[in-house]
């Protein structure tokens, strides 16, 4: 080909795609992109879960001493929380009884209704932490729905189609989460990180900071539930400006190896952007 | 010809690196089956083709991600281009090309890829963390596996050219 034309060649290509990203983030080709994501989303789950099922065969014959001894400790373990549910049970009814003569009313862990979904792939581009599930807006997904498993918080709904949903995990550079630590209720914001751990910074200089003590959702904010488990403090510093601490976090989530998530598809946030509204009419 | 037969391998590459290919991670960087596939296009074939491999594989790839569509194609095309104006056909099938490619390849498509995230997908990766955790391990793998993968696709290249007809 022909210097000339082998730049013209490239210089359309470049426009083209230029062009198809452009419009791609400006949502036109969402239709398309439903339509097209349908075959890839049912190829994608039958070869992801045979990669699981394999996948997990090997870990567990490589993993089948260790898991001797970790369920000698978990059987230890689980005589000393049976002891703390009964008496947290307790305490839960107590919280009823004066929630209810108080007329307190809020979206609790038995108020969530969840669509439970396979992980069937994760992110192509490796920059962005995020997994693919095989449920979409026709299984009552929507944007921005909170993704837990029973260890605790995933990530949000970031994109969606008919059959399956992309969900951007807590641990991407990207995410920002209010929490709080559940003992010194102390509120800070936990953002991830591209090696895969999360940093709860904007801690209060002169808070009290537990390590192993858990990290919560706090609902501020409202782009998530209250008191959805992130973490565990592993180690607690000053931050580099000084101006507050920053406490290393370990979700108790393994993200590498999911393979079945919770969505919750009745948080409705409340749209705080009317009360910005509002002042700004009261100033006019 | 090559054209609709790139379609369907693309889409099942794209599939293979969302599933297989993310068991393999290391750090956040794991094989790179389209990047593969498009540049091996690209040493063996002409410009207009390997340009139609990268824009399709990259669609193929965004399909299944949060980048917007074409994204993945961008960062491809240009690398599919450098390898047109760098390397004479004859020299691109060395064994000393191919990785030369996998490597400056690799890191040319992850910047593009990086700069697209953050102007059209407001999504700020931190350029030194992500070279670091997911450039260079992918970039170790795709090294690794270019040359058998060149082999590969030199068979199936060899098979979809037109059969000239054999003067007795």
């Amino acid at each position: 080909m022909l210097r000339g034309n082998r730049v013209f060649t490239f210089s359309m290509t470049i426009i083209i795609v230029t062009l198809l990203i452009y419009f791609s983030a400006q949502g036109a080709l969402g239709p398309f992109e439903d339509v097209v994501s349908v075959p890839l989303n049912f190829v994608q789950g039958v070869i992801g879960g045979a990669t699981q099922s394999v996948s997990g065969f090997i870990d567990d014959v490589s993993n089948f001493r260790k898991l001797e001894q970790r369920n000698k400790d978990l059987e230890e373990a689980l005589a000393v929380y049976q002891a703390e549910l009964a008496e947290l049970r307790e305490k839960g009814q107590d919280f009823d009884r004066l929630a209810a003569l108080l007329n307190y009313d809020r979206l609790g862990p038995e108020d969530r209704q969840y669509v439970t979904c396979d992980v069937i792939g994760t992110d192509t581009t490796g920059f962005v932490r995020a997994i693919q599930i095989d449920c979409g807006r026709r299984d009552g997904v929507g944007l921005l729905d909170p993704v837990v498993t029973e260890l605790g918080l995933v990530g949000r709904v970031t994109k969606l189609s008919a059959a399956g949903a992309e969900v951007l995990m807590v641990t991407d550079p990207t995410s920002s989460i209010n929490a709080r630590l559940q003992s010194t209720r102390e509120d800070g914001r936990v953002v991830g990180q591209l090696a895969g751990d999360l940093v709860m910074t904007n801690i209060a200089v002169d808070a009290d900071v537990i390590e192993g003590d858990l990290v919560v959702t706090n609902g501020l904010g409202q782009t998530l539930p209250a008191d959805l488990v992130v973490g565990r403090v592993l180690s607690v510093a000053l931050a580099e400006s000084e101006l507050y601490q920053e406490a290393r976090v370990r979700s108790l989530v393994d993200f590498g190896r999911l393979e079945i998530v919770q969505v919750i598809i009745n948080f409705e946030p409340v749209d705080l952007s009317v009360f910005e509204d509002q002042e700004a009419a009261n100033g006019r | 010809m090559s054209y609709f037969f790139s379609i369907p391998i693309l889409a099942l590459a794209a599939v293979l690196n969302a599933t297989v290919m993310a068991e393999l991670r290391l750090g956040g960087g794991a094989p790179d089956l389209v990047f593969l596939l498009v540049v091996c296009w690209a040493l063996l074939s002409d410009l207009q083709g390997a340009l139609v491999w990268a824009a399709v594989g990259g669609v193929m790839q965004d399909l299944l991600s949060v980048a917007p569509l074409g994204a993945s194609s961008l960062g491809l095309v240009f690398v599919v281009f450098a390898v047109d104006s760098l390397f004479a056909p004859d020299d691109r099938v060395s064994l000393v090309v191919p990785p030369v490619v996998a490597v400056a390849g690799t890191v040319l498509y992850h910047v593009v890829l990086l700069l697209v995230l953050r102007v059209f997908g407001e999504i700020a990766v931190p350029v030194g963390q992500g070279l670091f955790y997911v450039t260079l391990p992918t970039m170790i793998y795709n090294t690794l596996l270019i040359l058998p993968m060149l082999r590969v696709m030199a068979v199936i290249y060899r098979g979809l050219q037109p059969q000239r007809p054999r003067v007795e």
